[in-house]
């Protein structure tokens, strides 16, 4: 496993992604994934720094980054750490 | 538009100018390729599907003579130009040049629905000396949600040239002509090496978005909590798998249902093309190597065209709709448990028209473990040429069932399915160690497919599953039809006897004549085929496969079908002395009736349960072995597909055998 990537603020408040509910708006603060997959991450947007809103919580985790739908196994999910921002009410 | 094939153009060959054709997955680059060379490519919605690089020819002007024809290369979608993966690693390749020609230039095609997030491509082109042209794809779509760009503030911010494109609609078009046409006289610079924003792509890519957006930003809408509960219900664990088991079972109705018709047409072809030929040509060698060798090789081949063309144009169907996307995570939680990764999923499905674009369709899967996996046991899948063989065994053991004869059918694919699970999880705790690679995948936007795209993909399968398959099958069909002519036996004394018994009955009762001499026939093919090197050849393994009840003739049968599964049916109604000119119900009817030499039934319910299931497990397909070993580049895992499959066939039958002639089933 890579070496987790973080942001440079404080990690105090991160939990899982996968603690998230849906709707609610988070930002990327470290990811604890392999190297592979925290490359193909970062090449479809979801960087440590990014806004993302949680479209579906439970295996898989889909994610909405920059206008994309990502979808993610149970075992990327549990490897990203983010920071709650708010939660959008669904139409 | 003004681009035009180059087969219709007969001026003087000149080497062509190469530009190639990028973008993200699904940012509709194969259809802008298809609209722009008329030639025939997938479109790239999801790993696995598009395998091979497409390369098709434009030119732009008719009047100017003589003009340099342009060469597009369709490449795979790739989301950063930098990543360690395979289509990553093609792309590099592709701007290096290959065949010392390096390209002209690139025209990156952008989904104008997610401008963003993809002009960050556009970003790696700088500084590579490479000129660029920015397609920015589905405008159409864009101004439906009311997106629009300053697309000349585009061209300012990136420096490179842009021109706003409907592949789809082919809007757009001429002026994306024009544009890759001038790349040939050098009238488009490659973009600057520093982008204003500094290093970061991304920042850069937001920047020049964000100035050039002239519409609202569609985000957080009604449609986005559509698509979540879509996207909920179809990757649900039990919704979604529910949901992923009636498209399935729908897909494999259409398949089997739609494709009947045209397989028949097929084999009534080939029937009526080999009587005719038997018509112009004498009887001897000659007419045998063509009816029985050339006519009877390219049937077995081609009769399965449907079910793969029709697999194909579904799939594609699928794939366009964005459902195929969902369904991969629906089975990634299955193939996790066993050792394969979710993308595996298109190359195990794909496998059920044929194990070999099965194969092929795991280029893109970019672990090797994970990959080497998937191949070794996609072959388990039960494919179309197993067809045959399990219609004429399941309905052997339930002749007067038909439901029974059903679930017999489905059971076989169930068996393939579980066995190929079984091998997976074996394969990753012995010779490849190690868990599945987990599943990322962006999710395409749901939406209609395109029926273009489809049909052009079946008719690509299907010319490339003729071209790969047919060859090697013919060749085999050829080796097996003078495995089973040669030596030449001479005419048995009974068949002789009967021959002669039909000549003096022919005046008085020409219908009774005919019979015999039909009889005779049959004799003398069974003498032939007793005597031929396939009958020695089946006498010396049939010790090996006595234990699953089989006679030499089934062992012959077998041994045959090495070369391809379907050649069985073929070669036992041969070995049961079916004549010429028979009934097809006849045909079969022969050989369930058909008999030992010691009078006993060749094909008992326990025998025949054995060879089915003989049949779901080996590996009985050269051609697939031969691309196997193409793709590991390896002698290795051929061998051990061959042994290890062929091995666990024979063990399961004999247990086979055995239970159901302990239960009274012989």
């Amino acid at each position: 496993m890579s070496e987790p990537e973080t942001s440079s603020r404080s990690a105090s408040q991160l939990e899982a992604l996968t603690a998230l509910a849906e709707g609610e708006l988070a930002r990327l603060e470290r990811r604890a994934v392999e190297n592979v997959e925290a490359e193909l991450l970062s090449a479809l947007g979801l960087r440590v720094g990014s806004e993302l809103r949680v479209c579906r919580a439970g295996d898989p985790w889909i994610v909405e980054v920059r206008s994309a739908r990502i979808g993610l196994a149970r075992r990327v999910a549990e490897g990203l750490e983010v920071r709650r921002l708010a939660t959008l009410p669904r139409s | 538009m003004t681009a035009e094939p180059l087969e219709n153009d007969r001026r003087r060959p000149v080497a062509p100018t190469r530009v190639l054709l990028l973008g993200y997955p699904n940012s509709g680059k194969t259809t802008l390729f298809n609209r722009l060379c008329g030639l025939r490519a997938k479109t790239a919605n999801f790993p696995g599907t598009t395998t091979t690089i497409r390369v098709g020819r434009l030119l732009p002007g008719r009047d100017a003579a003589p003009v340099e024809p342009i060469e597009i290369v369709d490449l795979p979608g790739l989301y950063d130009l930098e990543l360690a993966l395979p289509e990553g690693q093609l792309v590099r390749q592709a701007l290096a040049g290959w065949g010392g020609m390096p390209p002209a230039g690139v025209v990156l095609v952008l989904d104008a629905l997610h401008l963003a997030r993809q002009l960050r491509l556009a970003a790696g082109f700088r500084g590579r000396g490479v000129p660029v042209i920015l397609a920015v794809n589905m405008m159409d779509l864009a101004r439906r949600k009311g997106l629009s760009y300053d697309l000349e503030r585009l061209a300012r911010e990136t420096g490179m040239p842009v021109v706003g494109v409907s592949a789809r609609q082919g809007e757009g078009l001429i002026r994306l002509v024009e544009k890759i046409a001038s790349l040939r006289c050098g009238a488009v610079s490659p973009p600057a090496a520093e982008p204003e924003t500094g290093g970061d792509p991304e920042a850069w890519a937001d920047t020049v978005a964000l100035r050039c957006l002239g519409g609202p930003a569609a985000s957080g809408t009604a449609t986005d909590s559509f698509h979540d509960r879509l996207d909920s219900a179809f990757t649900h664990p039990i919704v979604g798998l529910l949901v992923f088991l009636a498209v399935m079972g729908f897909l494999f109705w259409t398949i089997f249902a739609l494709a009947s018709v045209p397989m028949d047409l097929i084999e009534a072809t080939f029937a009526h093309a080999g009587s005719w030929l038997a018509l112009w040509i004498p009887p001897g060698a000659v007419r045998e190597l063509l009816v029985g060798g050339l006519i009877g090789g390219l049937s077995g081949t081609v009769v399965f065209l449907p079910q793969i063309a029709l697999l194909f144009f579904l799939i594609s169907l699928l794939e366009d709709t964005g459902y195929l996307a969902r369904a991969a995570f629906v089975m990634d939680r299955l193939l996790y448990r066993f050792g394969l990764p979710g993308n595996a999923f298109v190359p195990l499905l794909s496998s059920h028209a044929c194990a070999i674009p099965g194969i092929l369709a795991t280029r893109l899967i970019p672990d090797r473990n994970d990959r080497l996996t998937t191949i070794l046991v996609a072959p388990f899948m039960s494919c179309s040429a197993r067809l045959p063989v399990y219609v004429l065994l399941t309905g052997f053991l339930f002749p007067h069932s038909p439901a029974r004869a059903g679930v017999a059918f489905a059971g076989c694919y169930f068996l393939g399915a579980a066995a190929a699970l079984a091998a997976a999880k074996a394969l990753r705790r012995t010779l490849l160690p190690g868990k599945s690679r987990p599943m990322i995948l962006e999710l395409p936007s749901y939406k209609w497919p395109d029926l273009r795209v489809a049909v052009a993909v079946a008719i690509d399968e299907s010319w490339g599953f003729l071209k790969t398959v047919g060859t090697t099958i013919l060749a085999l069909s050829f080796f097996v039809w003078w495995l089973s002519a040669f030596p030449r036996a001479a005419e048995p004394p009974a068949a002789r006897e009967l021959q002669a018994r039909a000549e003096r009955l022919e005046a008085g009762d020409p219908e009774g004549a005919e019979k015999l001499r039909l009889e005779a026939h049959a004799l003398a093919l069974r003498y032939q085929q007793e005597q031929s090197f396939a009958g020695r050849l089946g006498r010396l393994v049939e010790p090996i496969f006595a234990p699953l009840g089989m006679d030499w003739k089934l062992s012959i049968g077998v041994l045959t079908s090495f070369a391809a599964r379907e050649v069985f049916v073929a070669t036992l109604a041969v070995l049961v002395g079916v004549p010429e000119g028979s009934p097809a119900e006849g045909v079969l009817e022969r050989i369930h009736r058909a008999t030992r030499s010691d009078g006993s039934p060749m094909l008992t319910p326990a025998s025949t349960a054995a060879l089915l299931v003989f049949f779901v497990l080996a590996m009985q397909c050269v051609s697939t072995l031969a691309v196997v070993g193409r793709e590991t580049r390896s002698l290795r895992w051929p061998l051990l597909q061959l042994v290890a499959m062929t091995g666990l066939a024979w063990v399961a039958g004999l247990l086979t055998f055995r239970l159901l002639r302990a239960l009274g089933w012989a």
